[in-house]
């Protein structure tokens, strides 16, 4: 059996070395934190929603990177820490569907914070885990931001009496940012034997249903927390989970369904006038259509709201929608062609098949943990991406997170260190 | 001698099927080519962005593998690109009492179904690196996620509006005529003359765009 807890990354061979990671790791656990955080202080400024904290902490890394990969040692080493290929394919498509755009600034910034994200981010996540000791200290990270996200949303709804779900001033976005983070952390605390643990994974999955305001929250942690009970061993964890969603599922179902930011109001069919078909699948038909005259080209990364309206064929009556009411796998497919939808899907299998292999080579139940709870939250970030979209600005670090830690912790766990 | 002979027949064969593949597709994209230059359906707002990706799909990298696979998809792309002008064309004639219409882009994925075939039934074509094949997971999954919707709305819009599935069948059918040039053309890309050969195609294609667009 190998002794993982021993083991060492490459970049810890000597203690200049080892400067760069400790940075990285300063750096990307800030950045996740401060994600929860979403555009807060300054909302309404369109400069600060593009730079905000959390992704001024990624372009610091991403300068420090810059400045590392100056030196020649370095270099070797961050190359080796590149995204996947079907990473790059991504942005190779949606750099070329801004031939498209109507609006070329528009996807120009679009591609900017993607590249950004995927690659920069994902370096930084990358390189500062580098132990296990440091896959940990990330964990954490991402759980104090799933707990400030969640309490609050509670705080700010039920006591506080505002109508807005915490940092997040759409209950999609709050649903599509904290779904995956919740299914991480609760799954990674669920199979911990530290009771303390276990209670702070209960006490975030029956706050996160408490504060759902669309349906893709519940379903998204349902689906992330069903895999992590296929998958455990642990007949603790397993009972746990079981006692944990049906509580959750009761609070959904006893919340007043005519409140405002009820989730029931978001998966009916119709509108309240029981008559017109909810918009929110008129948009994905709409998304559809595009595609038949659209199916190679799309209408740009980051452009669909410049062609999404022609193609309704049938208006809709009532004009409900609300902001990022999107299907984020439609959207893709509206934006970057059909190519664009299959680089995007073989982002999701490669790295689907890379965590089920995690899960699969790990016979330590410790580090096993880490393997089950990526592949948990990579399902609940593709479940919840059906209500919303994943790579909406505040929200796609969530994703590069999930990737980056299926990656290191593949990296970490499953490769023989070199000498 | 006589083993000798039978390498130098096996080769000839393959080099002529080689050139036989390529002319089939090459054929078939320059007829979309041509068909789509004179009618343009899809604005195409920035050709310069793909003129200069039509250039990095012609340069030979010392580094193989990862580049070469963007190139690779990059050409896809450009091609799909180019038959997606002529999709919404159709060829119609009459047979008997029965106007006949075919889309235009059916005779370039004829063309590419040739050159499949070709190059399937002979036993000397080396066969795919596992790096090099179309991850097809990845195509079911885009392809399942397209059709789930489509089918999940239909009984939505039918008791809501009347109408359901007119519009998805149509979108459904094109994405199904996407997939088969991604399989067709995939394994073909693995030749880097084939691919060059294409590159410089839509290095002429664009640069035309490009210009027309100017002038008008």
């Amino acid at each position: 059996m190998k002794n993982i807890s021993k083991q060492k990354n490459n970049f810890l061979t000597n203690s200049q070395d080892s400067r760069l990671p400790k940075a990285a790791l300063m750096l990307a656990s800030a950045a996740i934190i401060l994600s929860a955080f979403h555009f807060f202080p300054y909302e309404n400024n369109k400069f600060t929603r593009m730079a905000n904290l959390s992704t001024i902490a990624i372009i610091i890394g991403s300068l420090l990177l810059l400045s590392a990969s100056s030196r020649k040692t370095y270099r070797k080493k961050i190359k080796n820490l590149l995204p996947h290929i079907s990473v790059f394919a991504y942005l190779l498509i949606n750099l070329l569907s801004s031939a498209f755009a109507f609006s070329f600034t528009r996807a120009l910034s679009f591609n900017a914070k993607l590249i950004l994200f995927f690659l920069a981010a994902y370096l930084l996540f990358n390189l500062a885990i580098s132990t296990e000791h440091s896959l940990k200290f990330i964990f954490g990270a991402a759980i104090t931001a799933a707990v400030i996200s969640t309490s609050a949303c509670l705080l700010s709804r039920f006591a506080l009496n505002i109508e807005r779900f915490g940092f997040h001033q759409s209950p999609y976005k709050y649903a599509t940012y904290t779904a995956p983070l919740i299914a991480l952390s609760s799954s990674y605390l669920l199979l911990k034997t530290d009771k303390k643990q276990k209670l702070l994974a209960i006490l975030l999955i029956i706050a996160a249903f408490i504060s759902a305001g669309s349906i893709g929250l519940p379903l998204a942690i349902i689906a992330g927390l069903t895999a992590t009970f296929i998958l455990t061993n642990k007949k603790s964890a397993k009972k746990t989970i079981i006692i944990t969603l049906t509580i959750g599922i009761a609070t959904v179902l006893l919340s007043n369904p005519t409140s405002k930011s009820s989730p029931f109001k978001d998966c009916s069919l119709h509108e309240l006038d029981n008559k017109n078909l909810k918009q929110r699948y008129i948009e994905w038909q709409a998304e559809i259509n595009l595609l038949q005259k659209r199916t190679a080209s799309g209408s740009a990364a980051g452009c669909i709201n410049d062609y999404r309206s022609k193609f309704y064929y049938r208006l809709p009556k009532l004009n409900t929608l609300k902001t990022f009411d999107q299907n984020g796998w439609l959207t893709v497919a509206a934006e970057t062609g059909i190519l664009g939808l299959f680089s995007f899907c073989w982002l999701f299998c490669h790295h689907f098949k890379t965590a089920v292999k995690n899960i699969k080579n790990n016979l330590s139940p410790k580090t096993k943990s880490y393997a089950i709870s990526c592949l948990s939250a990579l399902i609940a970030l593709a479940v919840a991406n059906l209500f919303s979209s994943i790579q909406f600005n505040g929200i796609l670090i969530v994703f590069v997170l999930i990737i980056a830690l299926i990656k290191s912790s593949n990296r970490l766990f499953n490769e023989v260190p070199k000498c | 001698m006589f083993i000798k002979k039978i390498t130098k027949t096996n080769k000839f064969i393959s080099t002529r099927q080689r050139r036989a593949v390529a002319l089939f597709i090459i054929t078939g994209l320059l007829l979309s080519a041509v068909f789509s230059i004179f009618s343009n359906p899809i604005p195409i707002e920035t050709p310069e962005i793909l003129l200069l990706t039509s250039i990095f799909s012609i340069i030979n990298f010392k580094a193989k593998t990862k580049i070469t696979t963007l190139q690779k998809l990059t050409v896809l792309y450009l091609a799909s690109i180019c038959l997606n002008q002529t999709a919404l064309k159709y060829f119609s004639f009459k047979l008997a009492d029965f106007e006949i219409t075919i889309p235009a882009v059916l005779l370039t994925l004829f063309l590419f179904a040739i050159a499949f075939i070709l190059r399937k039934t002979k036993h000397n074509v080396t066969p795919l690196e596992p790096d090099n094949k179309l991850p097809t997971c990845a195509l079911t999954l885009a392809f399942a996620i397209i059709i789930c919707h489509s089918v999940l709305l239909y009984p939505m819009l039918k008791t809501f509006y009347g109408y359901g599935y007119e519009y998805s069948f149509k979108s459904i059918v094109n994405i199904l005529l996407f997939l088969s040039i991604c399989c067709f053309l995939w394994p073909e890309l693995e030749k880097t003359k084939i691919r060059q050969c294409l590159g410089f195609l839509f290095i002429i294609y664009f640069l035309t765009f490009a210009i027309t667009k100017r002038i008008l």
